[in-house]
């Protein structure tokens, strides 16, 4: 790779951005290093293919998390680009509101593509033909996926889609123009296959030129190879090219049977040792003297002060970041350090807290378990309390987190907190990361920048090897060019590596690129090898044996000979960190090399089938993150839907509150091609894992989730309903925890047994009355109002036990109108129904809510309440009735309040303590207006005993209030502040608005 | 927590099946409010019944008992000695 520095004053002239396989830029012949981060390169990629302006706020939505500053990081990363580009701010045209890349300065290799119109490729030359499919080094924008960001990925999806159609239309029409040349029209042919696998079509076309072109062999492996692909991924059209070879075999019979018969009888090729087979033993360690000395130094400096410290090593892929964390992690064992080690997955995003456990050899159930008893916080208290455990008798402890640029949210902060909470003892933690993709992650970037701050992060950046350091590496100059080699692969390690493999197996030509070099080994690999090898990119880069064979469909023989294979060929080594039977990449460019070889629509089929083959164990938290990365990527929508559900709930329960709203966002991107139930209800249940991770906009999510909560009712969805109308009253009540919810669904269902429209309403609104006359879970009380309401509402008919709690659930929260409103309409329904008692029970509270708003008219109502009483059964209603008649008097009359104490007396006998304790602190409250500081004592003392009982919260705040401002009156100031402070844990939403106004007079000095 | 003793008779001989429906009734009103039951007495003939609940108060155990569609023949506030 050339990388030479252009000066920004250079002209612009032959600017040219190749977007169509990995991505590069040129000027003049001569190409200009990009930046590292995959956001700066997908971002430009971006603006060159939509040739238009785009808004700051649409790029912003596409490329950044809204927690991450999403303006500030595209501000960065234009500068960024601009840096790179010649004279930069003038290719990249932006203003405060848009920003686009000026078409007239540079081409870009797919607009090439594009400009072709189907139609009219049979009047284009031959040559303008040829050149345009020679743009096409791989799909567009490879190696740019963003997996997080589903609106750019989607984009890049129909894109890639749109341009590969594009590309197969030019090469059936050079394959068509050359078929009277058949071996002239072969590579055309074979390009065609590679980029359009599952087409019949072009599969017949080729098999027919080979046939054509006397390679009958090559013809037949060819179709035993694709026939196995089709079968593989139960591909559509597996008959069809079934039927098309046999046909060509037919028409082709005279010369094929001979070609055939040729085949049949072919001795195997004698085996021998195949020089790109390397040996078991690994490369040597080399160089790194001085990235190993600041290491070294820091475990000494850690250990001789007891003390926390970081390294950041950065350096590009194949430089060798692992072999040094795994060369200093064998020394700092020596050192007697506790060594534990985990690296991060780009595809293991929504594997809650998977490089934790990865190090620290934890269960996944134990951190469940810690973060279901006491949250996030007791989870990170967790953590650290294990590295201290595993560390108890050694001399520190070095953790090794590689490739931290995948580091998910979660992992990264619970990082932080154990490098700020540790305390005494040694602990140093290496990080490693690809150079120039640490920006991209924004929350381990953070902490990165934090530790630096605090001066306890030093960083390492690893330098290209020198002509030594390669000679070393390769093992000497036999059969190589050192020079060259150095040269070459800029004196990047692995790349060195590579091209002496090839030098020494006698491939010579250009230089290919890293990933182009990686291909090409796999090319040479078996059919059975190269199938694993594929099947293996497509599971991750980590993966179990097992699952290979029934992917593959191979039988296990045949798995375990490709698989011995590729570990000879140094493409794959056991992974022995995680499980038996578990292998991995030799390297992530391995992987992505061969992933990003797939076409599109292999992809999707071969991830369908990844995502089906798990589908039964959906319900396994572990499994569904999995089976939700397939299934999205297969777009297979009903299995990832619920599959994102699954993994959504199991990240909320171990506090991966990140990987739980990517896994609800991910879900919640596809719903919509579901039928109308099925979306309806997994959008709540999306909804649900999304707002419990991260609190939303309430006005925006309340409507959301009110319309989705409706429809379902509408279409008989009674649970889904029922979460939805308990999202809707935790939206409202802010206290309340959403992660509640689902214990109190249960008790939903519970209380609403019965099918009947009407008696689950009113069985729902006397729930939701117990509640808050209970004083608790107001949250659930207004869940239950709403689904009440709703049935109500559905079944149109009006209901006094509706009414009646929509009115004390209004008076509590200080809706007065509202309040007396349905209170009334409860009292009217139930009077024409003839439901005494509810009639009672809504007229007494109109009372209560008169008294406490002092609207002048409660002796009034109080007196009907005491006629009315007369005519229900005998209960405490005429007790109640009496007293709160009497109090009307007392506060609106003035009268003495004899009467008061007579009956007060008779609503002790009929133990209505809720009445009781609201009668005896409107007296307190009355009494202390008045001055009458005893009789205030004692009506508060008396209703802060009731109200204790019965545990009538805001009452006991009430009385409470009252006896602080009597002590205050009385110049006692430590009894003021001993009561004062028994009221420091009430949590103010739970009260009534009447309390919540006591309760604020506290704050004011001096007595109330 | 208050002892509330409620009475409630039949017309006919009230079966275990009827007494698990009653109960199951009140489940979820009870765990709202909650309310305990502490030993149900029958007469030996089933015609009579006396359970003893332990509620905030007899009030509340009213209001669970009529949310839960329950009726009953005296319903009061005890003390023990």
């Amino acid at each position: 790779m050339n990388r030479r520095t252009v000066p920004r004053q250079a002209s612009f002239d032959e600017l040219e951005l190749k977007v169509l396989g990995p991505m590069e830029l040129w000027r003049d012949g001569e190409r200009i290093a990009l930046p590292r981060s995959k956001k700066c390169r997908a971002l430009l990629g971006y603006l060159a293919v939509t040739g238009r302006a785009h808004r700051r706020e649409r790029l912003c939505d596409l490329f950044w998390d809204v927690a991450d500053d999403p303006r500030g990081a595209l501000r960065w990363t234009l500068s960024r680009l601009r840096s790179v580009l010649p004279a930069g701010s003038e290719v990249l045209l932006a203003d405060r509101e848009s920003v686009r890349l000026d078409p007239e300065v540079l081409t870009i290799d797919a607009a090439r593509l594009t400009a072709l119109d189907a139609a009219s490729l049979s009047q284009q030359s031959h040559e303008t033909l040829q050149a345009v499919a020679a743009l096409y080094r791989g799909e567009l924008l490879e190696g740019l996926e963003l997996p997080d960001f589903l609106d750019f990925s989607a984009w890049c999806v129909a894109q890639r889609e749109a341009l590969r159609r594009s590309l197969c239309d030019v090469l059936r029409e050079l394959a068509a123009r050359l078929s009277d040349a058949p071996t002239r029209a072969l590579p055309w042919a074979r390009q065609l296959v590679q980029v359009d696998g599952f087409n019949v079509q072009a599969h017949r076309m080729l098999l027919g030129l080979l046939l054509a072109a006397g390679s009958a062999d090559e013809a037949q492996r060819r179709y035993e190879h694709a026939i196995r692909q089709f079968r593989q991924v139960a591909a559509p059209d597996a008959e069809a090219l079934e039927g098309a070879w046999k046909g060509l075999r037919g028409q082709f019979a005279g010369h094929a049977q001979r070609a055939f018969g040729a085949l049949a009888s072919r001795a195997p090729a004698p085996t021998c040792l195949d020089p790109r087979e390397v040996a078991s033993a690994p490369t040597p360690f080399v160089g790194r003297a001085r990235s190993l000395a600041q290491l070294r130094a820091l475990l000494e400096s850690a250990v001789a002060h007891g003390s926390r410290s970081a390294a950041l090593v950065t350096a590009e892929p194949g430089a060798g970041k692992t072999r040094l964390l795994e060369r200093i992690g064998s020394e700092a064992a020596n050192l007697d350090f506790e060594v534990r080690s985990a690296r991060a997955f780009d595809l293991e995003r929504g594997r809650p807290f998977g490089p934790w456990i990865d190090a620290l050899g934890v269960a996944p159930d134990q951190l469940v378990e810690t973060a279901q008893a006491g949250g996030r916080a007791q989870l990170f208290e967790q953590l650290v309390a294990l590295v201290r455990a595993r560390a108890s008798d050694k001399s520190g402890v070095l953790l090794l987190f590689d490739d931290v640029q995948w580091l998910d949210r979660d992992s990264a902060e619970a990082l932080h907190h154990l490098m700020l909470a540790y305390g005494d003892g040694a602990l140093v933690a290496l990080l490693a990361a690809r150079v120039g993709e640490l920006p991209d992650n924004v929350p381990v970037a953070n902490v990165v920048r934090s530790l630096e701050r605090d001066r306890s992060l030093c960083e390492v950046q690893l330098q290209p090897f020198n002509h030594a350091e390669v000679l070393e590496l390769v093992g000497g100059q036999d059969g190589v060019d050192i020079d060259y080699i150095t040269r070459a692969s800029a004196g990047n390690p692995l790349y060195a590596l590579e091209l002496a493999r090839g030098a020494r197996a006698g491939e010579v030509g250009a230089p290919p690129t890293l990933v182009q070099l990686v291909r090409e080994r796999v090319a040479q690999l078996s059919d059975a090898a190269r199938d694993v090898l594929r099947w293996a990119a497509v599971l991750g880069y980590t993966f179990d044996a097992d699952r290979l064979e029934a992917l593959s469909e191979l039988s296990q023989l045949d798995v375990v000979e490709a698989l011995e294979e590729l570990e000879r060929r140094a493409l794959l080594r056991i992974d022995a960190t995680r499980s038996h039977g578990r292998y991995a990449f030799s390297h992530d460019i391995v992987r992505e090399a061969v992933y990003g070889e797939l076409s599109h629509p292999r992809k999707r089929l071969m991830h369908r089938k990844a995502a089906h083959q798990l589908e039964d164990r959906t319900t396994d938290p572990a499994i569904a993150y999995e089976v939700a990365r397939h299934a999205s990527l297969a777009g297979e929508v009903v299995l990832g839907v619920r599959a994102c559900i699954a993994a959504g709930r199991y990240a909320l329960r171990t506090c991966a509150h990140a990987d739980a709203e990517a896994l609800a966002r991910r879900g919640l991107h596809h719903v919509s091609e579901l039928a109308e139930a099925p979306q309806v209800s997994a959008s709540l249940d999306l909804l649900h894992v999304l707002y419990s991770a991260r609190a939303p906009e309430h006005a925006e999510a309340a409507a959301r989730v009110r319309a989705l909560a409706e429809r379902a009712l509408d279409l008989g969805l009674t649970k889904p309903a029922r979460i939805g109308f308990q999202m809707l009253s935790y939206l409202r009540w802010e206290s309340a925890s959403m992660a509640d919810a689902h214990a109190n669904i249960l008790q939903a269902e519970r209380v609403s047994r019965s099918a009947d429209p009407d008696e689950r309403s009113q069985a729902l609104a006397h729930a939701a009355r117990c509640l808050v006359l209970l004083e608790r879970n107001l949250g659930q009380a207004e869940a239950f109002l709403l689904e009440a309401r709703g049935v109500s509402e559905r079944s149109g008919r009006s209901s006094a036990a509706v009414a009646f709690a929509l009115g004390m659930i209004s008076a509590h929260r200080g809706e007065q109108a509202l309040a007396d409103a349905a209170l009334t309409e409860a009292q009217d329904l139930a009077r024409a129904s003839g439901e005494r008692l509810a009639e009672f029970g809504a007229l007494e509270h109109r009372v209560m809510l008169a008294l406490d708003l002092e609207t002048g008219d409660a002796e009034g109502l109080a007196a009907s309440l005491v006629e009315l009483a007369a005519r229900v059964r005998p209960g405490a209603e005429g007790a109640i009735a009496r007293s709160l008649h009497a109090l009307a008097q007392v506060l609106e009359s003035d009268v003495e309040d004899a009467l008061l104490r007579a009956a007060l007396a008779d609503l002790r006998v009929a133990d209505a303590k809720y009445e009781l304790s609201f009668v005896l602190t409107r007296r307190a409250t009355h009494a202390l207006a008045k001055g009458g500081l005893e009789a205030a004592t004692e009506a508060a003392s008396d209703g802060l005993e009731v109200s204790l009982a019965v545990g009538r919260c805001s009452e006991v705040v009430i009385a409470t209030v009252v006896l602080v401002a009597v002590a205050r009156l009385r110049g006692d100031q430590q009894t003021a502040d001993q009561l004062r402070h028994s009221l420091a844990g009430t949590v103010e939403s739970d009260l009534s608005a009447t309390a919540r106004r006591w309760l604020r007079q506290l704050a004011a000095p001096g007595p109330t | 927590m208050s002892l509330v003793i409620m009475e409630k008779s039949f017309d006919e001989p009230a079966s275990d099946e009827l007494v698990e429906t009653m109960r199951r009734a009140t489940e979820a009103c009870f765990e709202i409010n909650d309310m305990q039951r502490k030993i149900t007495y029958a007469s030996f003939d089933r015609l009579r019944f006396i359970c003893v609940m332990e509620a905030r108060d007899v009030e509340t155990a009213r209001r669970a008992l009529e949310s839960a569609g329950m009726t009953y023949d005296r319903l009061w506030p005890a003390t023990s000695f």
